[in-house]
């Protein structure tokens, strides 16, 4: 019975070892901050967007609301001014208009109340310059990982994961965005 | 005496390492050169190339499930970019299939009711298998601007008849010049 017991503290020590290297694995991932583009933009939220909830069995994500709140300042430090609408046509004075939309909202299941599961969140961002060219298509993937909950810390859990998942999405798109070789070209255009 | 003694110990292993098991990442499919495949169709600025995943094998290795007896075939797609200067935009949401797929019959009828755009299979309607769903989302082709020598891969996923032989496929996918704004329309049959 002692060998057993020196044997699950093994087991434990390298499960532990294992979940804290994939930690601090993701926490080197964080990559630095983008460099901003010299640009005006229109970033266009539909009430539709913003009302987005995805239903799976029992549960709704309302990865909508959350998005909404957290996608206007991530994306206003990429750029020299940001302007929020709610349709594309209200952004006369931006030189280009950002549109998001949700592509596909998919939830891992799991049957503890300890398990960690996934919430994963694609949207496509449609970027147009002012005369409604394409200057950018792209999707971005935003995760976030929390465990289920038991009946007092479920709410509480879920809205967290959707917290996450979605602000993983705005920082990814700042990102892609700030990146975007159309973009980089037009923000280095001398301005006429 | 030993087992009254083992079952504790087993179910706090059980209780541990459960989890770990049932988040297992599927791998990744891996990707050749587009020119690399037999069925592939080319214009001037991009070549795309495709894989049918008909063998109910790599759909268990990729998938962990056999998809074809749901009705869903999942169809590898590689983009590339070919050109030395231009970008293209591939359009996930344009791809689609030429003729619709026959789903007649009442035991179609589950994979008919999950079509989205161009006839393919819309996840956002598979709300009855959500963990193969998410992986089957995570592996999906994404829609993308790819400068030149770049390219996108990943699965659509096609419906087709349940327990009998599926007929041709004729798979369309539009691919959009970003300088020209001219759409081509790459075809291919498999």
């Amino acid at each position: 019975m002692q060998a057993l017991g020196r044997h699950l503290v093994l087991v434990l020590i390298v499960v532990a070892s294992v979940l804290g290297l994939s930690r601090s694995a993701r926490a080197q991932d964080k990559t630095s901050a983008p460099k901003p583009l010299n640009l005006t933009a229109g970033l266009v939220l539909t009430p539709e967007f913003c009302a987005t909830i995805d239903k799976k069995h029992n549960e709704k994500f309302e990865v909508g609301k959350a998005a909404c709140a957290q996608l206007e300042p991530a994306l206003s430090k990429i750029f020299t001014k940001l302007t929020r609408v709610d349709d594309a046509s209200k952004a006369t004075d931006a030189q280009i208009v950002l549109q998001p939309r949700f592509s596909e909202v998919g939830g891992t299941e799991k049957a503890f109340a300890f398990s960690t599961r996934e919430l994963v969140i694609l949207v496509e961002w449609t970027v147009r310059d002012h005369d409604g060219k394409v200057l950018m298509l792209d999707t971005v993937q935003g995760t976030g990982k929390r465990h289920i909950g038991n009946a007092f810390t479920y709410k509480n859990n879920l809205k967290h994961i959707i917290e996450d998942s979605t602000q993983d999405m705005a920082e990814q798109s700042a990102q892609k965005i700030a990146a975007a070789p159309a973009l980089v070209k037009l923000s280095s255009a001398p301005v006429q | 005496m030993t087992s009254k003694r083992l079952t504790p110990v087993c179910a706090c292993l059980l209780f541990i390492l459960a989890p770990a098991f049932a988040s297992r990442q599927l791998p990744d499919y891996p990707a050749k050169p587009a020119s690399d495949y037999s069925i592939k169709a080319a214009e001037a600025n991009a070549i795309v190339g495709i894989e049918p995943f008909d063998e109910s094998g790599l759909q268990k290795t990729y998938f962990n499930a056999h998809l074809t007896e749901k009705g869903i075939l999942p169809v590898f797609v590689v983009v590339q970019n070919t050109s030395a200067t231009d970008s293209i935009i591939f359009d996930k949401s344009a791809i689609g299939l030429a003729d619709p797929a026959d789903l007649s019959g009442k035991q179609n009828r589950s994979i008919a009711s999950k079509l989205g755009s161009g006839g393919l299979i819309d996840l956002g309607q598979m709300r009855d298998i959500t963990d193969q769903r998410e992986n089957m989302m995570k592996k999906q082709i994404r829609s993308k601007t790819l400068a030149p020598q770049m390219s996108v891969s990943g699965f659509v996923y096609i419906p087709v008849p349940r327990s009998q032989q599926r007929a041709k496929i004729r798979l369309q996918i539009p691919i959009t010049g970003l300088q020209t704004g001219e759409t081509t329309v790459l075809n291919l049959e498999f």
